[in-house]
């Protein structure tokens, strides 16, 4: 695309040169761990308990990817998720466009504007804490149901800025003919507004997704029963180091299975592996969609 | 006079009540789930004992300041208060610097693969949690066979024990940080430094301008709005500086730079049932959150006329 | 001190719940019922005629995750037996996974939000906040007294009346406990036989021989692999978290310090084990070690997991920890390398002719609470006589009861039950049954459990050394329990003199003494700090709340 044939002078080689060095370093450094995931899970069980892998197995075993396979609460777990990211970016994604239209007109055009401000602020610094919250989950009907996970966290006041800067960026004669046409704001914001807002929609659709998919906490508070447990929940479950003074003999004797490292990192790897996906698409709509901060004149 | 407001009032709402329509959903939202709930922060003026239901909350005993001055009153509060504002403020500044030279690095990249690789890989560790990048860091770090200090050594010097030094504790906590969460942050001036109007570059190479004067005149003005966006908010992390983190890499002989507001409550076990003062707690992070949010919106506004929302 | 504050803070709950016209007064009268004498003539320990149904909140062991199921739970012959034998159903109400973050948490926010089921699982710090609530039955005696099976009260009490007295609150029995061994708590040392056998070196008998074998593993290539890679013994961060693998509570028993727990000061008083002045020569001890590079230089910073890849990768060849420590992690060793064996000692007297005192504390596993709401408290009780009688029956009618688990072993479905307790000699009476069985090949008398490790020893014998956990435990010669067997024979153990609730001073102020205890402790081994800062160290902690701590424990102490 970029055609130039600007003579490169000898000092932007020298740039280019340990620019290219140094973002490749960067590279290699965030490539690590999961790279050590990707061996330890390929890696025999013993061979990950010495501590002897790092980058390439030890062993090489497919046991770990067999005994997932095996193993249905993954994949029951993995589809919660994927539905919880669906269902949460929807909602979440619409109830911000709303919000962030009405956000987005000047305070002359919306008088209540500055009130409303506020409002989304102080949610962002003050919360209830987990006990109150956890009593209105149950009080509203929602626990132990997906909407436990997706509600409380629909309203995101950082997307909501996002967007509202986004539209602001928008040129004014977008909307200016609509309105004189009579077109109330719903109307604008269908017709004129949601088609050309994709790249705003892609870069907090991004954000919500990685949220939803990332969270864990809420899964285990809100869901009564293991079996509804979203991917990271189930995840940090087996993930989290065991108290090895609470080990009785009961319990002892099955770790030599259940501590497995390597089928953790198995399904740490497998877990990672949509985002992954997901990342390139969106990545493309990022330049027009982080339209950030109006300058007020 | 008032009959005009009122007047205006409804005039106004008559023009503008689909805006309210607009919001209602997320307001039902955050009243519901926001609002509601934090009729519990009155229990950190209690000595709350549980009785069920949501009136249970009023049926403590009353003590005024009393959790506060307990926790103001417990020994280490004040170094272990003072750890946490040092570690989250140089995660602050470090999480806005470092992001901004990969952002403005990767704009530099003309091979479009190569760029679009660096950018997905560096949000990879962003995905892993705080246990397994600790038990890695542990590895890396480790002075008798850890791969920095084979570095360190190579290079003639003397093995360092990272994690077991005061010296280096916090810095190993911020460094770390940036490694798990450069690529988010990146993601988002890299995004901002595209948006920068393109013909601003050719019109300053026409004047003769050089990279770096380009650097100063066009590109940090063009993405100032994102970094100051980023200051605010992060401001309000003031007291949050990485309870995860900080509980996989520090250690007994470490918390005395080490220990942060987080890991000193949960390990004296105040998280765990002693409600009043762990709400108690978080009121108080989220005052000094609200105080220096406040502080730099007016800022922000009075000075570089700017108001993110 | 601590009654006052409790009886002002009742008074004043009862002041704010009558103020607000409360609702919650259904409790009121179950708690009269409960807390009087029950009449003889209604007692019926056996079947109700009519069913009847608690709620619950079911715990998964973590070992268990991969295999529980909701519809096996109420497939398995245990259950079916249950509802068959006592009419009693549990209905619970979640099933999340036993840990700190998950079940625990949970276990809390119901407690939090005073909505809680009829019986369920709790710990100390939950139980500290329930006594303080209206939530719980505070009453269980008479009901124990009525309905508990010989059995169960046999278990409950084979150790002595300390288990007991620490359910206490205010004079009586809130909670039920799930009894475990505390003999079972008695560290080992674990050594590698194989290295010894190579270096031509004795097994050590007092801490100053097994410091020169430590010198020779780290020295003498004990792993022939030529390069200097060994070290002398495996420590990790957590120093005084056990009895777990890689702690060193039982290199402190060794010199006479019992970290953690409360014993005799000589003086008629308790005084606290973690800063006796004994741990001066451990921590001597342990200095010298990690001058001499016998402890991993960043041991400090390894959690147990960690430290555990020295003694699986076969670098270390030493440590502490309890007796179940060849089954995890060390079996992980023989898999890695067929020539290694661990073996595991007694713990060591600290000089030629000293005896090591291995410490204990009282040994109860989990506490049952029941909720003042539960109509039918008794049925908790009969619940864990239920499961007394099918742990006492013969092989043929347990084998009923047996279900494969994730390697097709048959074992009993304990991980399916909440409501259980066990016979603290449980293990050790496994030991000697299954010694005698190798001895005469005679597999009758041993129960399902101990068939199960009867099995793996012969198998071990007969080559398969993925099987050595067992008989590395229950075997004879160096196993865990011929040790354990010689601590309980000797009557050897230090036992925890502190038995109570903990005191309000404890409560605020004992993890801080302890963080303080653990850091300087590290920092005297890794040469940071010296033995000269003792004074001011004890000073230190003394200021932090270890005088008052020890006041408090002090004025319980004498007045029990």
């Amino acid at each position: 695309m970029h055609k130039n044939k600007i003579k490169i002078s000898p000092s932007r080689r020298v740039f280019i040169v340990v620019n290219t060095i140094l973002l490749t370093f960067v590279m290699l450094a965030s490539l690590f761990p999961i790279l050590n995931i990707l061996a330890l899970s390929f890696s025999s069980n013993s061979a990950a308990a010495a501590g002897w892998v790092t980058v390439f197995p030890v062993d090489f075993t497919l046991d770990s990817y067999k005994y997932i396979l095996e193993n249905p609460a993954f994949f029951r777990a993995f589809g919660i998720s994927v539905i919880r990211v669906i269902l949460g970016s929807a909602i979440s994604l619409s109830v911000c466009l709303l919000a962030a239209y009405s956000m987005s007109q000047s305070d002359l055009n919306f008088h209540a504007r500055k009130v409303y401000r506020w409002i989304f602020l102080i949610t962002m610094i003050f919360n209830g804490g987990m006990i109150p919250t956890f009593m209105v989950i149950k009080m509203v009907g929602v626990y132990n149901t997906i909407w436990a996970l997706v509600l409380p966290t629909a309203v995101q006041t950082f997307n909501i800025i996002l967007m509202q800067n986004f539209f602001r960026g928008l040129p004014y004669a977008l909307t200016e003919s609509a309105m004189l046409d009579g077109a109330n704001h719903f109307q604008i914001l269908a017709k004129i507004i949601l088609p050309v807002s994709k790249p705003s929609l892609a870069t907090v659709g991004l954000f919500t997704i990685v949220g939803h998919w990332n969270s864990w906490f809420d899964g285990m508070i809100y869901m009564s029963d293991s079996s509804k447990y979203p991917l990271q929940t189930f995840l940090r479950n087996i993930i989290q180091s065991v108290d090895t003074s609470k080990l009785d003999l009961s319990t002892v004797d099955a770790m030599n299975k259940i501590s497995q490292r390597t089928v953790t990192a198995a399904q740490i790897f497998i877990a990672i592996i949509p985002i992954m996906i997901i990342y390139p698409f969106l990545q493309r709509y990022f330049i027009t969609g982080m339209t950030l901060g109006s300058v007020k004149e | 006079m008032k009959a005009t407001n009122k007047k205006s009032f409804s005039e106004t709402f008559k023009k503008e009540w689909m805006f309210h329509v607009m919001l209602l959903p997320a307001m039902i939202l955050l009243l519901v789930f926001a609002y509601f709930p934090m009729v519990g922060i009155v229990i950190s003026f209690q000595d709350f004992v549980p009785s069920g239901g949501i009136g249970q909350f009023f049926h403590s005993k009353w003590i005024g300041f009393k959790n506060f001055e307990y926790i103001f009153g417990l020994q280490q509060f004040r170094q272990v208060l003072i750890n946490t504002l040092v570690i989250a403020v140089w995660k602050i500044i470090t999480l806005i610097i470092a992001p901004l030279c990969l952002a403005l690095m990767l704009n530099e990249v003309r091979q479009k693969a190569f760029k679009k690789t660096v950018q997905t890989v560096i949000y990879v560790p962003y995905f892993l949690s705080w246990v397994i990048l600790g038990g890695i860091l542990v590895d890396l770090l480790s002075p008798t066979n850890g791969i920095v200090n084979k570095v360190i050594v190579a290079l003639g010097g003397q093995p360092i024990y990272f994690l077991g030094d005061n010296k280096y504790i916090r810095g190993v906590m911020v460094i770390s940080n940036i490694w798990k969460e450069i690529g988010y942050n990146t993601v988002i001036y890299l995004a901002a430094l595209m948006g920068i109007d393109q013909s601003l570059y050719e019109a300053s190479a026409i004047d003769g301008a050089g990279r770096i004067k380009q650097l100063f005149h066009i590109t940090i003005p063009g993405i100032m709005p994102m970094i100051l966006l980023t200051t605010i908010l992060g401001l309000g992390n003031v007291l949050n500086a990485g309870f995860d983190q900080v509980l996989n890499l520090y250690s007994p002989i470490t918390y005395e730079k080490a220990d942060i507001i987080d890991t000193f409550v949960y390990r004296i076990g105040l998280n765990q049932l002693q409600y009043s003062v762990s709400t108690a707690i978080g009121l108080f992070k989220s005052a000094v959150s609200f105080i220096l949010i406040s502080i730099s919106f007016g800022l922000a506004h009075k000075y570089a006329h700017y108001e993110i929302f | 001190m601590f009654k006052k504050m409790l009886c002002l803070l009742l008074a004043a709950l009862m002041v704010f719940s009558m103020a607000a016209c409360s609702k919650s007064d259904t409790g009121s009268k179950n708690e009269e019922s409960a807390s009087a004498e029950i009449d003889p003539a209604t007692i019926n320990t056996g079947k109700y005629d009519e069913p009847v149904h608690l709620t619950s909140f079911f715990q998964i062991a973590t070992v268990f995750l991969n295999q529980f199921s909701e519809e096996e739970l109420e497939k398995i012959y245990y259950t079916e037996q249950q509802h068959e034998q006592t009419n009693i159903y549990i209905d619970y109400q979640w099933f999340s996974p036993a840990t700190a973050e998950d079940a625990v948490q949970k276990t809390s926010m119901a407690i939090a939000s005073g909505e809680i089921p009829d019986f369920m699982i709790v710990d100390r710090a939950q139980l500290a906040l329930l006594a303080k609530t209206d939530l719980i039955n505070k009453d269980l005696e008479p009901l124990w007294d009525a309905y508990a099976s010989d059995t169960i009260k046999q278990w409950t009490t084979a150790e002595g009346p300390d288990l007991w007295e620490s359910l206490r609150y205010d004079g009586k029995i809130i909670a039920l406990p799930n009894v475990g061994g505390s003999v079972d708590q008695g560290e080992l040392v674990w050594i590698r036989k194989d290295w010894l056998d190579k270096l031509n070196l004795e097994v050590p008998t007092n801490m100053d021989q097994l410091h020169d074998v430590m010198v020779a593993f780290k020295t003498q290539d004990p792993d022939g692999n030529g390069q200097d890679d060994t070290i002398g013994m495996t420590v990790h961060k957590d120093i005084f978290n056990g009895p777990g693998t890689g702690d060193v509570i039982g290199l402190f028993n060794s010199f006479g310090a019992y970290p953690n727990i409360w014993v005799e000061d000589g003086n008629g008083g308790i005084q606290y084990g973690s800063t006796m002045d004994t741990a001066k020569d451990a921590l001597t001890w342990m200095a010298q070690a990690y001058a001499e590079g016998l402890i991993e230089q960043d041991f400090s910073s390894q959690d147990s997991n960690k430290a555990a890849e020295a003694s699986v990768s076969g670098r270390s060849g030493v440590q502490w920890g309890a007796m179940w420590n060849h089954m995890w992690p060390l079996q992980s060793t023989v898999d890695n390398n067929n020539e290694a064996e661990w073996v595991a000692l007694p713990l060591l007297g600290a000089h030629e002719g000293d005896t090591a005192h291995p410490q204990a504390s009282i040994g109860i596993n989990q506490l049952f609470v029941i909720s003042k709401k539960c109509e039918h408290p008794e049925a908790v009780i009969k619940l864990l006589n239920f499961w007394a009688e099918t742990q006492l029956l013969p092989k043929e009618e347990m084998d009923k009861y047996m279900l494969p688990d994730e390697s097709g072993v048959m074992t009993f479905p304990q991980h399916y039950v909440m409501l259980k307790t066990w016979n603290p000699l449980k293990n050790l009476e496994a030991h000697h049954h299954v010694c005698e069985a190798l001895e005469s090949k005679d597999t009758s008398k041993l129960n399902g459990e101990e068939l199960g490790y009867y099995n793996d020893c012969a198998a071990f014998l007969d080559g398969d050394l993925s099987k050595s956990g067992s008989y590395k435990t229950f075997g004879p010669g160096l196993s865990s329990y011929a040790g354990i067997d010689a601590y309980f024979n000797g009557d050897l153990y230090t036992y925890n003199k502190f038995t109570t609730a903990d005191t309000p001073a404890m409560q605020q102020k004992m993890s801080t003494v302890n963080d303080k205890i653990v850091e300087f402790y590290t920092q005297v081994i890794m040469g940071i700090k010296t033995l000269d800062d003792w004074d001011a160290f004890m000073n230190e902690v003394n200021a932090l709340g270890l005088t008052e701590i020890t006041q408090e424990a002090n004025d319980w102490y004498k007045n029990k």
